[in-house]
């Protein structure tokens, strides 16, 4: 396994939320929860870093309404009716009123690249994003659109940056180059959503 | 150490009913914002409108806590903060409202530069020493 530098040149602003690790685009892309064959991983903790904003030049509000509608879940339907009086399944005004129009704001990056470091099989990585057309979030609305994908071999492993710093979340146990970052309680492995796989981390100051 | 676990060690199992405790806090911590809990003026509510510093050592609220739960009320809720924070501990800052909380948004605070203020679906985080009242 080689440390790698892996480009996602972008046509139109990338909305992106958390760490946006490169293990976790990957295992998103190829639906899997490992994919250690790919990258290098130490005890969970894969050597892949945050996505980087390279030539970022703004970022820009990007509002979304959701229209909700106040319905019942149909597979919700046989639970409610034994509670309701004359099986009147209705939705009250008090419940109504928390429907309607849902504002949604993002923030997006207008930049020229996201860039990842890390170590691993660089090229079977840019083979398995080589289909993907948009990253990030709102992806349906056209954000995060890539031109391109391309690779090239790195110095960083994916841990640790030039200056000592963090490249993704890290456990603050794990984290042996010292220095003075803050920390923070942030998911460190996959999957990222899940409360359990959050711990103090030390993470970088961007993403 | 996650949020939920944080939170119902130092603060949490002192007001879950010991027949709910599970050997999962983020279940228990999810179980907990959705009961109704004794005050001690008599009447029951769910934890919602008001505020909590947990810290290892101690627990300031404005919710209307049993006696037993041995939580602070003596704290204005910037003193309670700048108390936490400036202790050098890790903390946990809530501000809930009325709609439910969930394990998910509790964060702890490890380092005041990153402070975050929890609430039901959304955590701010600010440097605390960047402000006005921290030096003083």
């Amino acid at each position: 396994m080689d440390r790698f530098v892996l480009r996602a040149c972008l046509r139109t602003p990338l909305i992106r939320r958390g760490s946006f690790t490169l293990d976790a685009l990957l295992m998103a892309v190829l639906e899997t929860g490992d994919v250690s064959h790919l990258l290098r991983c130490d005890g969970d903790l894969y050597f892949a870093s945050s996505g980087f904003a390279v030539g970022a030049v703004a970022t820009q509000k990007a509002a979304f309404v959701a229209s909700m509608r106040p319905e019942h879940s149909p597979h919700w339907l046989d639970v409610l009716k034994p509670n309701t009086l004359n099986g009147d399944l209705r939705i009250g005004l008090a419940r109504q009123r928390e429907a309607g129009n849902i504002l949604n704001d993002y923030s997006a990056t207008v930049a020229e690249a996201i860039e990842w470091y890390a170590t691993g099989h660089a090229d079977a990585v840019v083979e398995a994003l080589r289909p993907v057309r948009f990253i990030g979030k709102r992806r349906a609305a056209g954000y995060g659109e890539v031109e391109r994908w391309e690779v090239e071999p790195g110095e960083l492993d994916g841990l640790v940056g030039f200056a000592g710093e963090p490249l993704r979340p890290v456990p603050t146990e794990r984290w042996t180059e010292g220095g003075d970052w803050i920390p923070v309680e942030a998911a460190w492995k996959a999957p990222y959503w899940d409360v359990r796989n959050r711990t103090r981390c030390y993470m970088p100051q961007e993403g | 150490m996650n949020g939920p676990a944080f939170f119902m060690r130092h603060a949490g199992y002192r007001l879950l009913p010991a027949s709910f405790h599970s050997d999962d806090p983020v279940n228990d911590a999810d179980m907990l914002f959705g009961l109704s809990l004794p005050l001690h003026t008599g009447n029951t509510l769910r934890l919602s409108s008001c505020w909590m510093v947990v810290t290892p050592q101690w627990v300031a609220t404005s919710f209307k806590t049993l006696p037993e739960a041995g939580f602070r009320h003596d704290l204005s809720r910037p003193e309670a903060i700048r108390l936490a924070l400036k202790s050098g501990g890790p903390c946990l800052l809530l501000a809930l409202g009325k709609r439910t909380m969930a394990a998910r948004d509790l964060f702890v605070t490890y380092d005041p530069r990153a402070a975050r203020l929890c609430s039901e679906g959304e955590v701010k985080t600010f440097d605390a020493t960047q402000e006005k009242t921290w030096t003083s």
